[in-house]
């Protein structure tokens, strides 16, 4: 296997940064640094200008950040500035209404962090808002990690043979104390962090009902644990679980198994195993197959800051709004995972627990 | 010649770049009495120092050893990364940003508040951050033998990225008036080049991971070992992952560290395991040294 072969965005980003590129940060918390880092070591000194509408933020950063202009109001950024591209990483709540002031100021190539609305009917207006050629891209970047690209492309090709069964789960331990943060957005884990199991689900397997969905409320007033049965588009059941509540996981873990008439496979971000009953060609006619991360990762990304899913995310924006193609987490590429997460809450029988 | 074999800590803080399953189970194993145990082993093997995070069970290890085996405290050098990143992202999902960066101030000296904004130089709250951290480690430690306070990659490579030399520049100037070495630790070691090459400040230390899958080494493995070349004349460079997380065994690394020998100035190695670390310590002395 090439890298190439799963990761073509290689290719495709370093046109863009030989160019002069003008990039715009909305929202400069811990995702909007992380993005612009990325983005000006992938091409040195691209992110011009940011808005944000703490005072505190913009009156220090414009203090150490000297290269970058800051602002306060986003119509006077877009209005003074005209980005090429505009990543936004505001919280959640607001992503819905700067979007649209990005999609009337013709705003064509923006990027947006996970989630990207907070439901669907947000989402399909602003579906229904954009002019052909405007490019939306969603910040769900396991699709992103080399281990989860190879496990869609070994599924695809049916190495396991039909799929007939998939457990899957995505721990945290982000809130193991009590916060209000969520209250007004009145989702919870599901939305924010189950997102990035829910989207994989989809784009993998082809999650497309939901069969039951409990919820519970640890820290937050809204879902901090959830458990769940979902149903590809041919019947297979998925049972999956989500926490931002467990101390025993230090960074986010994304763990999916999934068993086939030929064998099975397990994915996380860490590693991919496959075994199979009889040798398949695209396992190299091997009946096993185990790949940590660092065999993933030999020297690449060409950028290296948090996990290197972040990287190839950016690059992957860049090489696709600069081939004029479509982001594979383009808004339009998301509505059936934010569709199944709206029919989750939908169905959600809540509890209190510890 | 490599002249620092440093104990590292990821182990004992529950952090492996190979699998978070791993991280776990050894952190279950991870009793204060284990690590101690295991720091006595390294020392045993030869390693003449710790490079660890400020994290809060870190502390606790040193105490509890200086209570145990003082004379091994005391004979060990430090390299003490900051700050304990991983803190701060736990509580800005929990705060968000802007309070948690006003929170984290709030808690600093009132001197050190009115200097940062009557300066209007903010690149003074890294200073205070970094100090907060510190502290607790310098009354357990002999000052003498902290060798360097390493800047966390989480902020180094926002400085990179951005060219913040004031943050490096306020952050040696501190450092050297506190006694100690000032460095800084990175995954993307051609970019920091490519900053040093415009005028950049050049830290007294920087670590950074060196082995042969060339996992961590941005923008490339090629490029990170063509700029080890260049950067060996200017810094002390400490090797750090050697195995790329565990992915390659102890021998495929000393081969690979060979090459850099004569370049680096220590390599850094890690296990929960005290007859490992021992055992890895011992083979890293007698290839490295000689």
């Amino acid at each position: 296997m090439l890298i190439s072969d799963i990761v073509p965005e290689v290719d495709g980003y370093a046109k863009r940064t030989e160019e002069d590129l003008r990039v715009a940060i909305v929202g400069f918390g811990k995702m909007g640094i992380l993005h612009s880092s990325i983005l000006n070591l992938l091409q040195p000194n691209c992110v011009r200008c940011v808005a944000d509408s703490s005072r505190f933020i913009t009156f220090g950063a414009s203090r150490l950040f000297k290269g970058i202009r800051f602002y306060r109001n986003l119509g006077e950024m877009l209005e003074k500035e005209a980005p090429d591209l505009t990543y936004i990483t505001t919280s959640a709540q607001s992503h819905y209404s700067i979007m649209s002031s990005l999609v009337d100021a013709h705003a064509r190539s923006v990027f947006v962090e996970k989630p990207p609305v907070t439901n669907s009917s947000e989402l399909e207006s602003l579906v229904g808002k954009m002019s052909n050629g405007d490019t939306i891209m969603v910040g769900l970047q396991k699709r992103f990690a080399l281990p989860f690209r190879h496990a869609k492309m070994l599924v695809t090709n049916k190495v396991i043979g039909d799929v007939q069964q998939v457990l899957a789960y995505e721990r945290s331990g982000d809130i193991t104390v009590p916060t209000k943060r969520f209250n007004s957005l009145a989702r919870g884990v599901l939305l924010d962090l189950g997102i990035h199991l829910v989207d994989l689900l989809v784009w993998i397997f082809g999650a497309e009902k939901v069969e039951y969905c409990k919820g519970t409320k640890m820290q937050t007033a809204v879902d901090d644990y959830l458990e769940a049965a979902l149903r590809t588009r041919d019947g297979v059941k998925i049972c999956m679980d989500v926490t931002w509540s467990n101390p025993e996981y230090r960074f986010p873990e994304t763990f999916i198994e999934a068993r086939g008439s030929k064998g099975q496979l397990i994915v996380t971000e860490d590693y991919l195993k496959v075994k199979v009953s009889d040798p398949h060609e695209i396992l190299s006619n091997k009946k096993d197959l185990l790949i940590y991360k660092p065999l993933y990762y030999q020297g690449f990304p060409p950028v290296n800051i948090a996990d290197p899913e972040y990287t190839l995310e950016d690059m992957h924006f860049l090489s696709s709004v600069n081939s004029h193609t479509e982001p594979i987490t383009s808004l339009r590429n998301v509505v059936k995972s934010m569709g199944l997460i709206d029919e989750m809450y939908a169905k959600m029988d809540m509890s209190i627990g510890q | 010649m490599v002249s620092e074999f440093l104990l590292g800590d990821n182990p004992f803080i529950g952090v492996s770049h190979l699998a978070q399953e791993k991280a776990r189970e050894e952190r279950k194993d991870s009793l204060v009495q284990n690590k101690a145990r295991v720091i006595e082993a390294a020392a045993e093997g030869g390693a003449t120092g710790f490079t660890f995070t400020a994290h809060p069970t870190n502390l606790e290890l040193l105490a509890y050893l200086k209570t145990k085996n003082e004379p091994l405290v005391n004979s060990m050098n430090y390299y003490i990364l900051v700050p304990y990143a991983q803190a701060y992202v736990t509580k800005a999902n929990i705060e968000g940003t802007p309070r948690l960066m006003w929170s984290t101030l709030r808690n600093a000296p009132i001197v050190d508040i009115l200097a940062t904004i009557l300066s209007l130089r903010p690149e003074r709250a890294a200073q205070i951050l970094v100090r907060k951290e510190i502290l607790p480690y310098l009354k357990i430690l002999p000052r003498e033998k902290v060798k360097a306070v390493l800047l966390h990659e989480v902020i180094t490579e926002v400085v990179i990225a951005f060219g913040l030399n004031e943050v490096i520049e306020q952050l040696s100037c501190w450092a050297e008036r506190l006694g100690v070495g000032f460095g800084l630790e990175t995954r993307n070691l051609s970019h920091l080049c490519d900053r040093i090459r415009k005028g950049s400040l050049i830290p007294g230390y920087v670590m950074t991971p060196l082995n042969s899958l060339g996992y961590q080494m941005a923008a490339s493995k090629q490029a990170v070992e063509a700029d080890i070349e260049e950067l060996a004349t200017q810094t002390k460079l400490i090797a750090m992952n050697i195995l790329a997380s565990g992915a390659i065994d102890l021998d495929q690394a000393i081969s690979y560290a060979l090459n850099y020998k004569d370049l680096i100035h220590g390599i850094v190695s890690a296990s929960t395991k005290p007859a490992r670390i021992r055992e890895n310590f011992l083979k890293l002395k007698m290839n490295l040294t000689t």
